[in-house]
Order: structure tokens, then sequence, then C-alpha cells
């Protein structure tokens, strides 16, 4: 065992021209991929420093000619306001992403368990809702005459608990745990809570990380529900904050 | 254990399902969605007799396409590059900064673009002029936009699915890749022979995922990066924008729905017929 082990090594460390092709390629395209990533980000701030006169004679440039922050004098003008803001969208998300992660890896257990006979026809219930939507009217007036949720946070947390996407994919990568050690420990354990919460959750740790960021990612970017919910600003104080989303959209818009 | 979902489905999904009738209705907001009376077709008509639905529908259509095909391509390419990254800071760094696009919000996204491109100051033109060629004027040239708007989707987009696709690439047997490297097989085979095939099952599920929305824009994109720049309607218009100017002065809760509820039936036709043709070939890789 220890010679082939050494031998798998061995032919690994030998590179021949694919690999170190393959290699400098990767590089390359990453490292010039993520600089364009970064690049505009770069420039938001270079020029959040940037004196207005200055881009208005030279553009907007890597690096500002004359530094001035007026701008981040405007803005912490009333910083209790901004802090408001982050500290609801800190909360829903942190909130948010535990609830529904553990909502969303229990369902994608079940889901995947080949002895579950109702797993398609609860599939396909699931899927069914990303097909057919009732659209954003319906859902405002749902949520705002039948749930009454007008000026709650609820409003925007419940919503985005979890969707369909979330679910077939926390399916897939629960998937990939064979089936084998699920049974095992069903012989010696047979409380099935229990053992997706040990078992699936130690050996698909990957997973489930993978789904938080893309959890926080699909509760973040929703600036539309902080659109809709809050009514009017007046009623803003006790009720809602908007969150930064909802906050710089005001600004730029 | 599926039921907190399921609950959850129905109190946000199909609870409101039946309220589109109100698509239907002469909306009353005092009477309610039933009580309101009922007027037929009559809020789909301005949207097919706006003479704009040919035009909308293909600029809708060409832009999801290209979004999905070459997002698709984007990612699984980056995917298996960054998966043959050794060194463990340069995958991390490159990883996070990949992600960073798709953070923001799409009104900085144009903040972003407008930084870049635009004529008197943006970043790309002063380096056009320092070079010493002319920058031509993108906001008055409808036949850029559909390259900006693509890469700009590309941009935002690429990083965040190279995850998905990412995590199904890690989660291959390692002893078959060390099987196939024992057995001879070079670097170009490996991804060949081994990786490509086990990413399949994801393709097929994301591309079917993508074709429920086909003639479902981006609004938030669009709009942003567009705006009330009439010029450009031509290769940027898509339904939703249009909609969202038709309605936006009076705005009408019917003839917004009246649109959603078209697009949710095509949109679901389309996958109903994908899903049926996959289910043919490969019985495995159907959603439902």
């Amino acid at each position: 065992m220890g010679n082939i082990g050494k031998a798998v090594k061995k032919s690994r460390m030998r590179l021949d021209w694919t690999d170190r092709t393959i290699r400098g390629v990767t590089y390359a395209l990453v490292s010039v991929f993520a600089v364009a990533c970064i690049i505009p980000f770069w420039l938001i701030l270079a020029s959040s420093f940037a004196s207005e006169s200055s881009i208005r004679r030279t553009g907007f440039a890597l690096w500002p000619s004359e530094i001035s922050f007026r701008s981040y004098n405007l803005i912490l003008q009333s910083p209790d306001l901004l802090i408001g803001s982050y500290i609801v969208t800190i909360c829903m998300t942190i909130i948010g992403t535990l609830i529904g992660l553990f909502i969303v890896s229990m369902t994608g257990y079940a889901l995947q368990r080949k002895d579950f006979q109702l797993r398609n026809k609860i599939s396909f219930f699931i899927y069914f809702t990303s097909l057919f939507t009732a659209g954003l009217v319906p859902f405002y007036y749902i949520i705002v005459k039948i749930y009454g949720l007008k000026d709650n946070y609820l409003a925007v947390l419940l919503p985005l608990l979890m969707n369909p996407w979330l679910i077939i994919l926390m399916k897939n990568f629960v998937k990939a745990i064979p089936h084998e050690i699920t049974e095992s420990w069903e012989n010696r354990r047979r409380r099935r809570l229990h053992h997706f919460l040990q078992a699936d959750y130690t050996v698909h740790d990957s997973g489930a990380c993978d789904h938080r960021a893309v959890h926080r990612l699909g509760i973040l970017e929703r600036v539309v529900l902080f659109l809709i919910v809050p009514d009017d600003d007046r009623e803003i104080p006790a009720a809602a904050i908007p969150s930064v989303q909802h906050r710089q959209y005001r600004r730029v818009a | 254990m599926c039921l907190p979902a399921i609950l959850f489905f129905i109190a946000f999904s199909y609870i409101p399902m039946p309220f589109s009738y109100i698509a239907f209705t002469k909306f009353n907001y005092i009477k309610g969605i039933f009580g309101s009376p009922y007027v037929g077709f009559k809020n789909f008509e301005f949207l097919f007799t706006s003479g704009q639905l040919t035009l909308l529908l293909r600029n809708t259509i060409l832009y999801n396409i290209a979004f999905i095909v070459l997002g698709n391509l984007f990612q699984i390419a980056f995917a298996i590059l960054l998966n043959e990254v050794r060194a463990k800071w340069f995958k991390k760094t490159a990883q996070s900064m990949m992600f960073l696009p798709y953070f923001i919000s799409t009104v900085l996204v144009s903040l972003l673009v407008y930084n870049l491109i635009n004529y008197d100051y943006g970043f790309i033109s002063s380096l056009v002029r320092a070079a010493g060629g002319t920058m031509p004027k993108l906001y008055s040239q409808p036949g850029a936009w559909p390259f900006i708007i693509v890469l700009v989707n590309l941009w935002q987009t690429t990083g965040y699915g190279t995850v998905i696709y990412f995590a199904s690439i890690t989660s291959i047997d390692e002893s078959m890749i060390e099987a196939a490297t024992v057995d001879g097989a070079n670097g170009f085979q490996r991804i060949r022979y081994i990786i490509l095939p086990s990413l399949k099952p994801t393709v097929i599920i994301l591309l079917l995922f993508a074709m429920g929305g086909i003639i479902r824009g981006n609004f938030g994109l669009f709009y942003n990066l567009v705006g009330n720049n009439s010029v450009l309607f031509k290769t940027t218009d898509i339904i939703e924008t249009y909609v969202y100017r038709a309605l936006m002065n009076n705005f009408n809760f019917s003839q917004g729905s009246a649109v959603g509820l078209f697009q949710s039936v095509v949109g679901f036709g389309i996958v109903m017929i994908a899903n049926t043709v996959v289910r043919r070939i490969d019985p495995d890789y159907a959603l439902f």
C-alpha cells in the first residue's frame, strides 16, 4: 500500500507539458479576471477621495490628484441613520441566513433520500413556484392586506428565507453523501433529525458553507422588497429603518 | 422534515397565485381583487397592440440567451481554472475578488460603468485619449450596448456562478483523478474526460432553471444602465423597462400584473417543453 501511495505522489509531482500549460494559462487568466473585478471598485474608492473639480478636469483616475473629504463629511453628517441602516441589514442577514439555512438543508436532505416516497411530488411542488409566480402586485397585496405585514421587518425577512433554487442546490450537495453512510447511521440511531444534524452537517460542511454564502447574497441583494414595504419616510423610525441598499438607492436615484 | 418548506411555499407562493386574477379585472383598491369588475384580456392589450412587442421579445430573449450561454461557459471555465490553482492563498484571494461584483447593487454598477466609459471624464475615455485615440460617444450609440450589457452581466455573475460549479468539481472523487493520472492521462485529458462529464448534471439543472426566466429581464440592470436614454432603446429595451415606462405615470396594478402573468405562462410552457425533452433523453437529469 505504501508503495502505491508513493507512486501516485511521484506521478503527481512530475509535470508534463500539458500540466505546465494549464497552470500557466490558469494563473494568467484568473489574475486578469480578478483584477478586472477589482479595478472599478478601486476607481470608486479613489474618486470618493478626489475633489469634484479634479474629476471634471482630468476624469476619473486610479489615483486622485487632489484629495478631498467632502463626500465623506456629507455622509457622516448624520451617522446614526447610516449606522441604523447597517444594523438592520446585518441583523436581517444573520437571522435570515440561520433560519433559512436550517430549513433549506432539512428539506434538501429529505428530498434526496431515495427511500422517501413523496420526494418527486414535493420537489415538483417546490419547483413549480419558481416557474409560475404570481408577480409583485398580488404578492404585495397578500403581504400587506392578508398577513398585515406593512412596515414590519418580517415582510422582508420571511419571503427571503428560501427559494426553490437554494433547495435544489442543497439537494445536490447532500446527494454527494453516499447513501450507505446514511443507512449505517440510521441502524445505530433511529432518529432522523438527529442523524441529519450530526452526520450530514459534519460530512457536508463544504456544501453548507457555499450555501451560507449564496444565501447571504440572496438576502443582501433584494432592494426591491425594502422599496415596497416601508410606506413613507415618516413612518420609518419605529417600524422600518430602511436597509443600506434602500438608502443607497435613494441617494443615487 | 419538509413541512416548514411546504408551509413556506404555500404562504408566499401558492396563496398569491389566485390573486393574479387581478390581471383580468379593472382593479379597485376599495373593493379588493375579487370584488373588482371582470374585464377579460383588456389589460393585456396595451402590450400586444403597442407594436413594440416583437422588438421587446427579441431583445429580452437574445439578451437572456447571451447571458445563459456565455455566463455558463465563463463560469465553467473559471471553475476549472480555479480548481487547477495549487497555491492556496492565490485561490482564496482570486475567489474573493471575483465574488466582489456580485455584492453590489445595480445602482452602483451603473455608476461604475458610467465612471468607466462616459465621454467627458470616464476612466477608459481618459486612457484612450492619453493613447492618442478618439473615444466614441457610447451613450448615443445603440450598437455598442449589447456588448456593454453582456460584458457587465458577465463581470457581475461569473464569480458567483463559479462557486456552484466549483463545488461540484470538488465533490468529484479524488481517487478517480488519481487513477487517471496513474494510467497516464495528461492535464487536458483529465479535464475533458473526468471533470467536464461530471459537471453535466449541474449544467442541465442550471439551464432548465434559466429557461423559465427567458422572457423575464433583469429590470435593475437594464433600467440603471440605460435609464430613460431613448436613443438606446432599439437595442436595450426589454419587456420590463417598457412596461415600467408605460405604466410609470398612472400606475396600473392590473396591467402590471397582466404582463407578469404573460411572462409566467410563457416561461412555464418553455420549461415544461425543455424538461420533457430532457426526460426523454435521460430521466435522471430531468428536474421532475
